[in-house]
This record gives C-alpha cells, structure tokens and sequence, in this order.
C-alpha cells in the first residue's frame, strides 16, 4: 500500500513536469514494483499521458476569468502555476465571470477572456448563441471524464450538490431521514425545515419525494411538483435567501432538516456541530470551463483545459478545495476522506441526479416567475 | 430677469434642483419607460399587478409592517429623546451617541447578529427558558416578529434623532411658567410640551413609515422567506426572474402609493402648520 502512494506521488510528479518519464518508470522500478503490479491508475495515467504528449509548450499568455477568494487561489496553486511551468504559458487571473459581459465581448469582436469558469445555464446559452468556442478534444483527454462533465464546448471545472442534510441530536443514526419524501413527512420526521428559495433544484426533489425515479425526471413535470409543494408549503419553516445562512440555521437550532449545500455541512462537520448529510438523491451542477468566440489565445485556453483534465492536479486540488472535479481517475489518487466528500465520486454519482441545465436553461425564466407566486403567495 | 423674489429665493436652490434631475426624475423616468410593455396596449405589466392577488397581498403586508414599526418607534423613541432634551448637555451628549453608534454597523452584519440572538438555541430564548418564563423555545425569527424587531431597531435612530431636534426647540421657560401657574408635571407635559413636540412626532413618523416601505435587507434576512415586501419582489424580478418590466412597473406603483400616503398624511396633519411655514 505504501508503496503504491509512493508510486502515485510519483506518477504525479511526472504528470506536474518534475521528472521524465523515463526517470519516472526507472524509479517505479527500484521502488520495487514490477511492471505489470504497476496500479490500474497509474497504468491508465500513463496511457492518458502518452495521449495528451503532444505539445503542451507553448508562448504568450492565457487570461482566465473565475471567481476569485480561496476557490481561485486553490486553482492557481493546483493548475495555473505548475501550468506556467510546464508550458511556458502565462496565466493572468481575472474576475468574475458574467454571462454579459461576454456577450458584449464577443459583439465587439474585443473578447478579453480566453478561458472562463462558467455555471452550466451560462454555458448553454452562450452555447446556443454562437458565442463559444468548440473545445478541441484532439488535445484534451476526456475518455477518463465522467458522464456529464464534459459538453461541446469544455469540460468540467467543478461540480457541488444540494444535499438533505439534518442535526443528528435530534436524528440520531437509525433514526435519520434518507430521502427527500422522508424531508417531507412531518408525520414521521417531526421539526422545522429549511430549504434555499429558489426553484432549483426544489422542484427536482419534490418529484423524487413524489415517486418520480431518477432517470424519468426531465423533463420536469412542474404542475406535479407543485402540486405536491403546496399542501407542504406550511411545513418550510425557513426559505433562505442566501446559502451562507445554512450554517447559521442549523447551528443556531432553528431548523433540524435542510436542504444544504455538500460544502456547508462539512463546514458544520468540521466545528463540531451535529450535523450530517446523505448523497443519496442529492442533487449535483456542473460548471464548465469555456472559451469565448474569438478568444486571442484560444489555443493556450485548450492547453489549459488539457492540463486541468489532468487527474494528478484536479487530486490535489480537492485538497484545499473540495469540489467535485471531472475525472473520474482523480479519485483514485487522493485520501479515500477527501473522495467521499465530493460529488462526483463515481461512488457517489450513482445515488445522486444530475441538474440538468440545459432544461434549466429553456424553462428558468417562467420557472423562477411561477416560484416567486408559489413562495410569497 | 429674477425679478420675483419667489424666484430669488429659489436661486440657492438651483444646485440641489440640478442633483434631483440627474440622479433622481431621470432615472425615475427610464425606470417608468421600462414599465410600460410593448404589447397590451402598453399596460400589459399593471394589468399584471392588479389582477394577481400576490402583488396586492404584498402590497399590504408592506405597508402593514411599516405602520407598526413606525408607531412601536415612536413608542420606544418618545421617552428617549425626552429624557435627551431634560438631561444635562454632557449627559444628553453621552446617551447621543449611544443612540447613533448603530449607524456605524453594516445593516447586514446588525441582521446577522439578530439571527444568533434570537434563534431557537440563542441568547434571548436561554435567558427565556433560564427564568422558567417559556417551556420551550420561542419562535422570534423567520416571521412577522423578528422582521420587526430587526426593522425597530434600525429605524429606532431615525426616528429619536427627528424628535430630538424639534424637542430642542422648545422653550423649557413655558414648562415652568405651567407649573407657577398651578399645572402638575403631567399636566404641563401633556398640555405644553407634548403639542409643541408634535411636529418631530409628525417628520418622524412620516420619515420611518416612507423609509420602512423600501426596506429590504432586514425582512429578506430576517423573514426567513416568510414576510415580503414589495422591495423584496422588486429584487427578485430583477435578479432571479430577469423581468425588468414588472419590476419597474411595481416600483412605480410603490412609488405613487407612497406619495399618495405622503399627501393624505401632509392634510390629515397639517404639516404645514406642524412645520411652522404656510402662515
């Protein structure tokens, strides 16, 4: 076992540039592993590598808007600064992604961002607009990305979910809700609720609590889920407005069952407050990485998202920042802990729903009009 | 030719007059361009409001929130900014600035405190259930009741400060002059001071109950999706459901509404006399 962390840190370490590939099977080798004990993992990073050799050197810059804070700070650390090493790119930060401002960008042909860390919404309606650029999949590797992280126009940067999360004094294990009809039956799950006012992904979760499976759920059968919401409305004690109170309703005590984010409550975890949450039927949005139509460096923008598909990164990344990241190997290479907090662990997905933004994205203006009736009504 | 000394007067004015013009008719004016729809005979969006029952509920529920907070400041307010007048200058100084020291806290981080005091295992309800008062936690958040005591204790200032200034004013010579006369301390509090603060009592209301209409922080905060008031709508048609058109079309109708009261009120008081001008 040591000895295959050893070789993973290795293999990293080959992935981030530090050493040749050569060096990297000779080491491999004196470490006493033989060749064919190499892990799964690490075999498949050095098929993925081999694909994606072709030439990551490159010259000029790459101007990369995101969202700033610790999220931007952990993406440097992980992927922007090993990126300038490797490639001889420099990566210039900016802030923050707005769905306008790239319209206006490209409709004066004066487009300054060249890769953008875009909500999933966002992405599509750009998408559709003509606005974006097509991600060039002859450099980027997406055979290891995970079914839903990658779209026309980039792959994946993070992924976070909408979990039902409850305290634990007053739901002990053994006694706590597991799904969203459970959220929903005061009769058997007595306390006050929470949920974020907002119809995503509200709607989602009233349908799965009302029977609908995982796989029938889009499109979305809106009159149901209301239908199903109203006589529970009274129950909702709180619809909060901005996610940074989650932690403050549940610490507080005000409410014992909440719709959360996966981020919060490990947060709650983290101060020892009791507090725990379930993946199942939790509900998890992508966002993207995206090239505007017309971006001046769009071809170091590519080598950038080819460099973050990198498993080896996207593993250390999770460290400080522990979002769901698109490949599906990445998981291999980090503490067994930090994979089961994120979203996307293939483990995880297979209990969860995926946002569907594109549907989100034709329906969310009557969508959002239709929720404000339902919630101030 | 300012050959009227009405327009004379005004010349001083002309700056502030200029301010209004930019910073507020023009924009109140793009902002009722926005409310009228091209289709619908161009009315479509106030048919809107006054055919949904939501936007009449909330409408009232505003305005309902606004006269309560109003009249439970004036109540909390009056004996505050008298004791200030009655008190020495150094000790009316002190508690002056007890009274602004609030406007230096972000209304954001005042709201957030409001939710660790009062929530189910906060402050409030331990010393509630420390006495043996209650059985069980109290609901003061996410409803009507901590809506208002966040918006009270914002509005509380406003509303001391405006009593205050007029309370100054007046002459403490005419208290004693009522008690030499025979009038007991009640007596020449109701029958001469209480009058002559009645024109703060008048701005203060009318102050608190205009700026109570726009509120939006607090209840958002502390409603807990529970209370809105049209300027929570207002955010949200421009924010979440991107209908710009509806959103200015309920801000204009906010708007008259609030003027309307204002003119109702401005008879009903008679603030020009309150004010000392019109004479």
């Amino acid at each position: 076992m040591d000895n295959m962390k050893r070789v993973d840190r290795l293999a990293e370490q080959y992935y981030l540039g530090g050493i040749t590939r050569r060096e990297f099977v000779r080491r491999a080798l004196t470490m006493g592993v033989s060749a064919a004990a190499l892990s799964g993992a690490v075999v498949d990073l050095l098929a993925g590598a081999g694909q994606a050799a072709p030439p990551m050197k490159g010259t000029g810059e790459v101007v990369v808007c995101t969202w700033g804070g610790s999220y931007a700070n952990a993406q440097k650390t992980a992927f922007f600064d090993p990126f300038e090493q490797e490639t001889g790119i420099k990566v210039r930060i900016v802030g923050v992604p707005d769905v306008a401002k790239i319209q206006a960008m490209v409709q004066t042909g004066n487009v300054e961002w060249d890769l953008v860390d875009s909500e999933g919404e966002m992405m599509i309606e750009l998408g559709r607009k003509g606005m974006l650029e097509r991600a060039d999949y002859s450099i980027i590797n997406k055979a290891d990305l995970i079914a839903g992280t990658s779209s026309d126009w980039g792959i994946g940067s993070v992924a976070y979910a909408y979990v039902l999360a409850w305290n634990t004094t007053k739901f002990p294990a053994g006694r706590a809700p597991a799904t969203w009809a459970d959220f929903f039956n005061d009769g058997r799950f007595p306390g006050h609720r929470a949920m974020y006012n907002q119809p995503i992904p509200v709607l989602e979760f009233a349908l799965l609590a009302d029977g609908v499976s995982r796989d029938k759920l889009y499109p979305l059968d809106v009159d149901r889920a209301y239908k199903f919401l109203q006589p529970r409305k009274a129950e909702i004690n709180v619809w909060y407005k901005d996610t940074n109170q989650i932690t403050t309703l549940m610490r507080g005590g005000d409410v014992d069952l909440i719709e959360a984010t996966s981020g919060r409550v490990l947060e709650l975890q983290r101060s020892h407050s009791p507090a725990a949450f379930t993946w199942n039927q939790a509900a998890w949005m992508q966002s993207y990485w995206i090239t505007p139509k017309g971006a001046k460096n769009k071809v170091n923008a590519m080598k950038l998202m080819a460099y973050y598909a990198r498993p080896a990164n996207e593993a250390k990344f999770v460290e400080t920042f522990p979002y769901g990241v698109p490949n599906a190997k990445a998981y291999g290479l980090m503490p067994p802990a930090t994979a089961a907090m994120l979203p996307t662990n293939p483990a995880n997905v297979g209990k969860e729903i995926q946002v569907n933004s594109t549907w989100w994205a034709d329906n969310g203006d009557a969508m959002t009009k239709r929720w404000l009736a339902f919630v101030n009504g | 030719m300012m050959r009227s000394p009405v327009l004379r007067g005004l010349l001083p004015t002309l700056p502030l007059l200029a301010f209004l013009l930019v910073f507020f008719l023009y924009p109140v004016g793009q902002m009722l361009s926005f409310s009228i729809s091209p289709e619908g005979g161009g009315l479509a969006h106030y048919r809107e409001l006054l055919t949904t029952p939501l936007y009449r509920r909330v409408m009232w529920e505003t305005f309902q929130i606004s006269v309560l907070v109003t009249l439970l400041c004036l109540v909390l307010g009056y004996p505050v900014a008298y004791t200030l007048t009655m008190a020495p200058p150094r000790v009316a100084n002190l508690l002056l600035i007890l009274v602004v020291t609030p406007f230096w806290i972000s209304i954001l981080a005042r709201s957030f405190t409001w939710m660790i005091l009062l929530q189910r295992d906060g402050v409030v309800n331990q010393v509630l259930l420390g006495l043996h008062l209650v059985r069980e936690p109290v609901s003061l958040l996410y409803n009507r009741l901590g809506v208002y005591i966040g918006m009270v204790h914002v509005l509380l200032p406003f509303m001391i400060l405006s009593l205050y200034g007029v309370m100054r004013g007046i002459d403490t010579s005419l208290l004693r002059a009522a008690s030499n006369l025979g009038a007991t301390e009640w007596q020449a509090f109701r029958r001469v001071f209480f009058p002559l603060s009645l024109p703060g009592v008048a701005a203060g209301c009318l102050m608190l109950f205009v700026v109570g209409l726009g509120f939006f922080i607090t209840p958002a905060l502390l409603g807990g999706g529970k209370v809105t008031t049209v300027s929570m709508l207002i955010e949200a048609y421009i924010n979440q459901a991107l209908d710009w058109g509806l959103a200015a079309a309920l801000s204009f109708v906010l708007l008259v509404a609030t003027v309307l009261v204002i003119a109702l009120y401005s008879r009903a008081m008679n603030l020009d006399r309150l004010f000392g001008g019109g004479t």
